[in-house]
């Protein structure tokens, strides 16, 4: 009978304490404070071309040392063609004419708000790239993505390299 | 890559060689440098006039360089056990109070009562303390791993010495095929996205979504790079 109390005893504390760490934790977890999202943003558009003429990277294009890395690594120097600062609408398109005569449309689609007192805003943004004839080369890329970071659409064939084209969410 | 004896499938005449262009595995031989003359300068001048042929040259320089780029980087598994053992070593450190439970029971007080020669119930006990004690610790152990792959708030230390490889995560051809959902798209949750694939349609295009080691290595950072094909060419 003893043993069997101690032992309760013990599966009692265990027990507790695995119910005061859950409480911490949802705790922790509560919502932060969400302020009003705003409807649009501007976006940095940052249009290369890859080739493996030997030149190396542009200084222009800046600090992007993904570039030096697979699959951007698979060509050896990176000349920058343009960088466009767009605003973009919340539902509505803007379009980026490339060097290839496409046109490349962003849409922002949503701003989520962050949820946990650690998170970031995101943004919800579409992109697709079109062909001059109104054919579709890339129909639909859908991204969530964070202030301030880079995400890549490559591949292109432009002057015998490749054309690679970063867009990013200004914060 | 696979290299078979390109010599059985080249025609006699250069005229008619590249009716329907080079093989696979004369590309292949092309672009490892070990096509000789005069065939090289044929290819080569194949791939200047062909965009498929100068696609499928790109395709092989990038699994070239993905491939020797995974090739020198030291594998994820390979410090796996070093790293169980020094969070078993830390989570010990902090969870001082888990182990203290085998001392409700005192074994020296309770040697006085002189149980029965067959009585084994204080060894089914210990091991009965234990083993809660042990389910107690793995739990603390699991409980503070992070909830999501974006938690910052418990973040776990993970020591490597080396930035971790770019993944290569999908492939896709399908012209009838829909969009690709994030979920099957993202396949390193441990990994911090800042731009997370939520659909993609390649269209008719062979396409690949890579995600690029960037900023620190303990940060495990990656920037989404998604690469098309691109047969139609300017």
């Amino acid at each position: 009978m003893s043993l069997l109390h101690r032992f309760s005893q013990v599966a009692l504390s265990l027990a507790l304490a695995f119910a005061a760490q859950h409480a911490s934790a949802d705790q922790s977890a509560a919502p932060a404070q969400t302020a009003t999202p705003a409807t649009a943003v501007n976006m940095e558009v940052i249009v290369l071309h890859g080739t493996n003429d030997g030149t190396g990277i542009d200084p222009k294009i800046g600090k992007i040392p993904e570039l030096q890395k697979p699959p951007f690594s698979s060509y050896n120097s990176y000349k920058l063609l343009d960088r466009p600062k767009v605003a973009v609408q919340k539902g509505q398109q803007s379009k980026v004419k490339l060097p290839n005569g496409r046109e490349m449309a962003i849409e922002l689609k949503n701003i989520i708000a962050p949820k946990k007192k650690d998170d970031v805003t995101r943004y919800v943004v579409s992109t697709s790239i079109q062909k001059p004839g109104g054919n579709t080369f890339l129909p639909l890329l859908e991204v969530n993505a964070k202030a301030g970071e880079w995400f890549f659409v490559a591949g292109q064939t432009y002057k015998g390299g490749t054309l690679v084209i970063g867009v990013k969410v200004l914060p | 890559m696979n290299k078979e004896n390109p010599l059985a499938q080249q025609p006699t005449s250069e005229g008619a060689a590249f009716a329907n262009g080079p093989s696979d595995i004369e590309l292949m031989m092309y672009f490892d440098g070990e096509l000789e003359e005069p065939r090289k300068s044929v290819v080569a001048a194949y791939l200047g006039r062909d965009l498929k042929a100068q696609n499928k040259l790109a395709g092989m320089r990038i699994t070239s360089a993905v491939v020797q780029y995974q090739a020198n980087q030291p594998s994820a598994a390979d410090a796996i056990a070093d790293r169980v053992m020094a969070q078993i070593e830390r989570e010990r450190a902090q969870a001082v109070p888990l182990p203290q439970a085998p001392i409700l029971f005192d074994p020296r007080a309770s040697a006085a009562t002189k149980p029965a020669a067959n009585d084994n119930s204080r060894r089914i006990f210990v091991g009965l303390v234990a083993l809660v004690a042990a389910a107690a610790a793995v739990f603390a152990v699991w409980s503070k791993q992070p909830a999501s792959p974006h938690s910052t708030q418990n973040p776990v230390a993970v020591h490597t010495t080396q930035p971790p490889a770019p993944s290569q995560v999908g492939t896709h051809a399908d012209t009838n095929s829909p969009e690709i959902d994030a979920a099957v798209v993202n396949p390193e949750p441990e990994s911090e996205h800042g731009v997370e694939v939520a659909a993609v349609n390649f269209g008719a295009h062979m396409g690949s979504i890579f995600y690029v080691p960037s900023g620190s290595v303990d940060a495990q950072r990656t920037t989404t790079v998604v690469w098309l094909a691109d047969d139609a060419g300017e």
